[in-house]
């Protein structure tokens, strides 16, 4: 129970400094009041506004309606067109989880069988081959490697569209895009799990037992490797949501990557704080997850946290 | 903290300093690599230095009448080797240039990182209890929100001047120096010398910049290195968006930017510099990890 308890309490206190850290920018930035309202606005205009918003209270009072108001899913108005900030993001999530979802099946499809035939080839050409092409598909930059497709199967084999989001053709490129560098990774990861589980001692006992090669490696081998393929997820998350802003801006995809460099370059302020939070979220969300997962797939690392207490 | 047996080591490896999924050592299996990464670098480096002399035009010269002229293995004429771009601007001396901008910001940016960084850490170490624990929150911050969400953040926040975007770059990486900077001085502080240049009156400033550097420094070196291409990479990302480098100055990454929009009719203004990009993430990704084989002890 203290193990989930400490994650827990770390991972919201990172959230709430987090928290804490963007409304001090915020409102360092300068005061909302003016920003919304036109330079010859009336002083009783931005009073109302400031008392609207509640600029004239105590700063942790504003603190705390700051926060109440986030939990309850008010994130401001758009300081570029007044819109509620968290409509024009609720119209954007379905469009990046779905691109990101789909670089990360992508990426799973390519880089989880290639580790794996690696492994199994291990210090062969195939294995090198392999571990090339990783290395090659990591270091690849997102927007070289976008404008590579865009020229090859959008202008010159004019197979597949280069921008918009309105069928699945147009999901390919920027997947394949946002997906490769990540593939390079999950390959790369997998090989050296695999590697590790394949000289376990359990897998000369289920060889033993009789059971053909191929299924001791994927029923007793690969469930075992995905242990530590499971530790890099959050790195692979974090990787996503970053390389979703320049992949959206290439394909002019509209989600909610793209609507950050709208925002950044037009200084809306209240919709950047938002995304910032909402990727925080997201972020300390999936490394609890794996933090959690992990105790449930590895006993050790409960029994682990046990032992390091009662010493 | 929840040191299992698999997880924890897996983990250090993965999100520390040695971070495996950045080694590109594997790469070195193929014969001359490391050769072919060096000469890359080394012509980067050359031609970053001698931008002035060695490009043929004045990279923001714009000739209307010469828009998008293809290049010379494209039926263009010696006049501009790489053709021209949408304002008849020779393309070679945009990317000689560029060379220049990119890899000088990216050097400002590791170098800025490893000071910041290293700083920080030796502070931690130093000072310990509430101040560490402070910095460690911060590290464990800076870790949960993707740098570069950060960085275009800060550009909202901080606008796109150009010292602000040196400071933007120069911030990424630093939890990863403060985090090793931090380790190896707990460490070398157990040893008896650091203890005996104490006893012999030595200041922490001293102690720090004078013995704890210099031992630590290989580390640190290979690890500034480590984080170069990735430097570029957000450099030329940010720049590409158009809120890195702004005109009338050029980066590989602006070119890029600039070069998406003329893909119909021209496409080479985008794909030299991003080749130009990639081959020298990769290069100095080999030559990083070459490094690390022979000055970090502490990496198997």
């Amino acid at each position: 129970m203290t193990f989930l308890a400490t994650k827990v309490f770390r991972a919201f206190f990172s959230l709430f400094v987090c928290l804490a850290i963007v409304f001090v920018a915020l409102r360092a930035s300068g005061d909302v009041a003016t920003i919304l309202l036109p330079e010859e606005a009336s002083l009783q205009a931005i009073e109302a506004m400031r008392q609207r918003w509640g600029l004239d209270r105590p700063i942790w009072e504003q603190f705390v309606l700051y926060v109440g108001n986030l939990f309850q899913g008010d994130f401001g108005v758009s300081m570029r067109n007044g819109w509620p900030v968290a409509d024009l993001i609720a119209a954007r999530i379905p469009k990046t989880l779905a691109l990101g979802s789909s670089a990360l099946v992508f990426a799973l499809a390519i880089g989880v069988p290639l580790g794996i035939v690696a492994a199994l080839h291990h210090g062969g050409p195939t294995d090198r081959m392999v571990i090339a092409g990783a290395v090659v598909g990591y270091s690849l930059p997102n927007i070289f490697l976008g404008i590579v497709l865009i020229l090859v199967f959008a202008m010159q084999l004019r197979y597949l569209p280069s921008s918009g989001s309105d069928s699945f053709a147009h999901l390919i490129l920027p997947a394949v895009t946002l997906g490769t560098s990540i593939a390079g990774v999950i390959a790369r990861f997998t090989r050296a799990a695999m590697l590790d589980t394949l000289h376990q001692p359990y897998m000369r006992a289920t060889l033993a037992r009789g059971l053909p090669w191929r299924r001791a490696v994927l029923r007793e081998a690969l469930p075992n490797a995905a242990i530590p393929i499971l530790t890099v997820l959050g790195f692979i998350v974090g990787g996503l949501i970053g390389g979703a802003v320049v992949t959206e801006t290439l394909f002019a995809w509209p989600g909610l990557g793209q609507l950050l460099v709208i925002a950044v370059g037009a200084r809306d302020l209240a919709v950047v704080q938002a995304i910032i939070l909402l990727t925080a979220l997201s972020m300390v969300t999936t490394n609890l997850t794996v933090d959690l997962l992990y105790g449930v797939l590895d006993p050790r690392v409960r029994q682990g946290a046990a032992a390091g207490r009662s010493k | 903290m929840t040191a299992g047996p698999v997880g924890s080591d897996v983990r250090q490896r993965g999100f520390g300093l040695g971070a495996a999924w950045r080694s590109v050592r594997w790469l070195g299996a193929v014969p001359g690599i490391e050769a072919i990464a060096w000469a890359w670098i080394a012509i980067v480096v050359l031609v970053a230095i001698g931008a002035d002399w060695l490009a043929p035009l004045d990279y923001q010269q714009v000739d209307l009448r010469a828009r998008l002229s293809p290049p010379v293995f494209l039926g263009g004429d010696w006049r501009h080797p790489l053709g021209t771009d949408e304002l008849g601007r020779d393309v070679l001396s945009r990317l000689i240039f560029s060379m220049r901008i990119s890899l000088l910001v990216a050097l400002i940016g590791v170098c800025v990182a490893t000071v910041l960084g290293t700083t920080l850490g030796f502070i931690a170490a130093h000072f310990g209890g509430l101040v560490d624990d402070a910095l460690m929150v911060l590290v464990d911050v800076q870790a949960t929100i993707p740098f570069f969400v950060m960085a275009l953040a800060l550009i909202a926040f901080l606008g796109t001047d150009l010292y602000i975007f040196l400071l933007v770059v120069g911030i990424f990486g630093w939890e990863r120096f403060a985090r090793l900077a931090r380790a190896m001085a707990l460490s070398a502080k157990e040893r008896g010398w650091a203890g005996a240049v104490r006893g012999l009156g030595g200041g922490p400033v001293r102690l720090y910049v004078r013995h704890i550097l210099p031992n630590i420094a290989g580390v640190v070196v290979v690890n500034a290195t480590l984080n170069f291409p990735e430097t570029i990479l957000l450099e030329s990302s940010l720049s590409f968006l158009g809120l890195g480098v702004q005109p009338p100055l050029t980066s590989l990454g602006n070119m890029l930017g600039h070069g998406r929009d003329q893909l119909v009719n021209a496409w080479w203004i985008a794909t030299v510099p991003g080749l130009a990009i990639f081959l020298t993430t990769l290069s100095v990704s080999i030559v990083g990890d070459r490094l690390r084989d022979r000055l970090d002890p502490y990496h198997q």
